[in-house]
């Protein structure tokens, strides 16, 4: 059996004019976190849907450990566990029964792991879910999700509403089923959760895959930041592989530099400064919000970075 | 700043976000006086017809269902009549949802919580709710009695029924407005509301019946007692829908200033944190849904097919004692128990409409609880476990089925069991019984409907209730107003027979409602195979 849990290729889906996915591709491997990034919009819960079964492609092609998700889809769910971005759970029934139901239809429970998350989570199971707060439901979803034994968790924004010290809660338990081998894909928005948590990501934008890549890989392809003060004029005319050059002279007559370099240049570039005689220097590599807002925006030159 | 800063900035934004539901409302009421007074024109277009109008309705057994309307020798009453149970129900349903929708509704949601929080008093909403609710009831109110004047009836009882028809709006706009301050979820407002109506009506029918002051205590008895179209008309007893109004919103703004925004007097419990072993089953868990609605519709139906049949001797006696009709049956030689059968049958049959009527409106409702739980996500996140699609909608139908059933049996027997003994006649137990039963294929039909709309039309759903509402009309105005059989056979009401009880249920009827219904519960489940969950 193939490595990959998910792969969905060139997949499209329209809801009458609106194009939700306009070919997007995502792989997942086994055993991986994967980050699934973009913005409002974008088709992260479409893929998601599709992915389960619950919406009909309308090209490309998407499998689910190996099988096709709207022709077997009971059969795939019994491997895997979904937490939806905004779901209302039973008004009438407590926490801990919507848990209970949860849990069964996901798969078998684990009993001590269910005790274990309500507490770490600091859920009061006791209360009915229509008197929660947003956060709390949120609560009662991921416990169900995270106490049953699944391959796969596919989780959809799954920590919105969740106060910072539940969201270290949330990463420290993901992180746990990771180390047991739990594959997990994580829409989210929240970038600190993604650095700390996914092997790799996929941004998408309008429905495309923009870029996908280990963090290391996506770092790779962006631009670091170079800013130094030198004793002379540094000769940084013509360097390949160096953008965006600004220099000018400080109260002291030093020269003060700004240059944004590609990964392979940041050396060179350096060398070239200390042969000016380096003042200052810091080297900004690229953070993941740099990324992220460079792919939302919509710049070209990471599309392929793979 | 005051505490009812900002009434005309909450009525703007009721305006705006309500002003919809609230001209349909209206529309709709005035629109259903248009037709029974257009009809009702056409029909008894001389004196000597209207004079006939009260004899052709079987005695006093229908005060029972439209009250004592004074005046069934003038076209005024004659609309008043035959408009009864449309009013009975329809005003005070109109109230409810206009005042809940702008108190516990948006409470709930939390939107009151947004705009308090700007320059808007605490008892600003309130204001704003009950005066756009209240400006409603007496804008229909007006317009029906226009509707009846525009069709000759008499002008000043015409405005004088109107007004009372208002008058029981503003009842129960002041009920839910106290309603919605002492419980903390728009449901629980809307039940207090619906329940509270239903009393009304049935304290109104038995005092009616007895002639005794028991309709005093019923906003509904206050409109009859205007006594509009009747000699001895009268305006005091407006005074008092008026009053009990003032006085319920007196004693909502004194509760809403005793509470917090967002809580209610009636604080919620805790309750088991851990799910039974049967509520971890998909039939568990979709009859726990589902019980609450079963149970209130049973108590309901059966309380109000109690009442009716409980009467059903005090019928006999009253058409009995009708010199005109006591001697048309008299005459024809039958023994007490076949006069009582002749006169009972098609009042009965008419009850028995009433039960169906109720066990469809529980079943589009039921079916339409799909829909919420595909909108709040619960059906992906069931779905996205390992249960198929076709097996999640059979286990949801297969509850609604048994809850239609239980209503309809429980309601059947409460009328049979209570009219055997007011009559001391068992036999009527069995034969309600097996009148009800001939109804079941109305059932049946709206079952279709509703599991095909799910399936193919999800967006549409509100259609359901279009043709429910139009189904009922028709075979409750449609007999009277004399239209044509094949009219009135498009009705599921009528279809199944115009009197089970007396002449016997239509097997073609029943058999082509059967087929289609089946057919449509069919068709539902091939679209929902097909379509997108959600559905966008």
């Amino acid at each position: 059996m193939s490595d990959h849990l998910i792969e969905i290729d060139g997949l499209r889906k329209t809801f009458g004019r609106t194009t939700a996915l306009d070919g997007l591709d995502l792989v997942v491997d086994r055993g991986e976190v994967h980050g699934f990034l973009g913005p409002n919009g974008a088709g992260k819960s479409t893929t998601i849907r599709i992915l389960l079964g619950l919406m009909r492609a309308d090209g490309g092609s998407a499998r689910l450990f190996g099988g096709d998700p709207w022709a077997d889809a009971v059969e795939l769910h019994s491997r895997l566990a979904y937490v939806p971005g905004d779901v209302t759970l039973w008004p009438g029934l407590t926490g801990g029964q919507c848990i209970d139901i949860l849990a069964r239809a996901h798969g078998q429970i684990d009993e001590s792991r269910r005790a274990e998350l309500i507490d770490r989570f600091d859920l009061d199971p006791s209360k009915r879910s229509r008197d929660y707060s947003k956060g709390n439901r949120q609560k009662v979803s991921l416990v169900a999700a995270l106490a049953t034994d699944s391959e796969l968790l596919v989780l959809d924004e799954p920590t919105s509403g969740l106060d910072p010290l539940m969201e270290e809660v949330f990463q420290q338990v993901v992180g746990e089923r990771r180390e047991q081998g739990t594959t997990v894909l994580l829409s989210s928005h929240i970038l600190g959760e993604v650095e700390a948590l996914a092997d790799r990501v996929s941004i998408i934008r309008a429905g495309r895959t923009v870029t996908t890549g280990t963090l290391t890989d996506l770092r790779r392809h962006t631009h670091s930041t170079v800013r130094a003060v030198t004793d002379q004029r540094p000769a940084l005319e013509g360097m390949p592989g160096v953008s965006d050059v600004e220099t000018g002279t400080d109260d002291e007559g030093r020269h003060e530099v700004h240059a944004s370099a590609e990964p392979d240049a940041v050396g060179r570039l350096v060398g070239v400064l200390h042969d000016a005689g380096i003042h200052t220097l810091t080297v900004t590599p690229p953070s993941l919000d740099d990324l992220f807002l460079q792919a939302y925006a919509g710049d070209e030159t990471l599309v392929g970075a793979r | 700043m005051s505490a009812v800063h900002g009434v005309g900035t909450m009525t703007g934004i009721a305006w705006r976000t309500g002003w919809k539901g609230l001209v349909a409302w209206v529309v709709a009421l005035i629109g259903v006086m248009v037709l029974t007074g257009s009809s009702i024109a056409a029909l008894y277009d001389t004196p000597e017809k209207v004079a006939g109008y009260a004899a052709s309705l079987g005695g006093d057994a229908i005060a029972v269902l439209n009250g004592r309307i004074a005046g069934l020798d003038t076209l005024g009453g004659v609309f008043a009549n035959e408009f009864g149970f449309v009013m009975s129900f329809g005003v005070p349903v109109m109230a409810i949802a206009l005042t809940a929708r702008h108190t516990r509704r948006d409470e709930e949601t939390g939107r009151l919580e947004l705009l308090l929080a700007a320059r808007v008093g605490r008892y600003a909403p309130l204001v704003a709710a009950a005066l756009l609710a209240s400006a409603a009831v007496v804008l229909a109110g007006l317009g029906i009695g226009a509707a009846m004047v525009a069709f000759d009836a008499d002008a000043t009882g015409s405005v004088r029924y109107g007004l009372g028809v208002a008058g029981l709006g503003l009842v129960f706009v002041g009920l839910t407005a106290v309603a919605a301050q002492v419980v903390e979820h728009n449901r629980a407002v809307w039940g207090i509301g619906l329940a509270l109506a239903v009393a009304s009506y049935l304290v109104r029918g038995v005092g009616a019946l007895q002639e005794s002051a028991l309709v005093w205590a019923s906003p509904h008895g206050w409109v009859d007692e205007l006594r509009t179209f009747g000699d001895d008309a009268r305006w005091w007893p407006l005074a008092l829908p008026l009053a009990a109004w003032a006085l319920l919103l007196v004693l909502a703004f004194w509760l809403r200033g005793r509470r917090d925004v967002g809580s209610a007097l009636v604080q919620p419990r805790r309750a088991t944190p851990r799910a039974s072993r049967a509520l971890r089953t998909p039939v568990g868990l979709a009859w726990h849904q589902q019980r609450g609605a079963v149970i209130g519709w049973a108590v309901g139906g059966a309380a109000l097919m109690a009442v009716f049949g409980s009467l059903a001797q005090e019928i006999v006696d009253a058409v009995l004692d009708n010199p005109a009709l006591g001697g048309f049956l008299g005459a024809g030689g039958g023994s007490e128990e076949q006069a009582a059968e002749l006169v009972l049958s098609p009042v009965m049959s008419t009850f028995l409409m009433m039960l169906a009527m109720l066990v469809t409106a529980y079943v589009v409702m039921a079916v339409g609880g799909l829909r919420r739980e595909e909108e709040s996500a619960r059906m992906e996140v069931e779905l996205s476990s390992r249960r198929s699609r076709g097996g999640w909608m059979a286990t949801h139908l297969a509850i609604v089925v048994v809850g239609a059933a239980v209503i309809g049996a429980v309601g059947a027997l409460a009328l049979g069991g209570t009219a055997a003994a007011s009559l001391e006649d068992d036999s009527w137990v069995g034969e309600l019984l097996a009148g009800a039963a001939a109804y079941a294929p109305t059932a049946v039909i709206f079952l279709g409907l509703v599991v095909a709309l799910f399936g193919w039309l999800p967006r549409g759903f509100g259609l359901a209730w279009a043709v429910f509402a139009v189904a009922a009309l028709l075979a409750y105005l449609g007999p009277g107003l004399g239209l044509p059989d094949a009219l009135l056979d498009a009705s599921p009401y009528l279809a199944v027979g115009q009197d089970v009880v007396g002449e016997g249920a239509s097997a073609s009827g029943a058999v082509v409602l059967t087929v289609v219904g089946a057919a449509l519960v069919a068709a539902g489940f091939v679209g929902l195979r097909r379509r997108d969950v959600p559905v966008r």
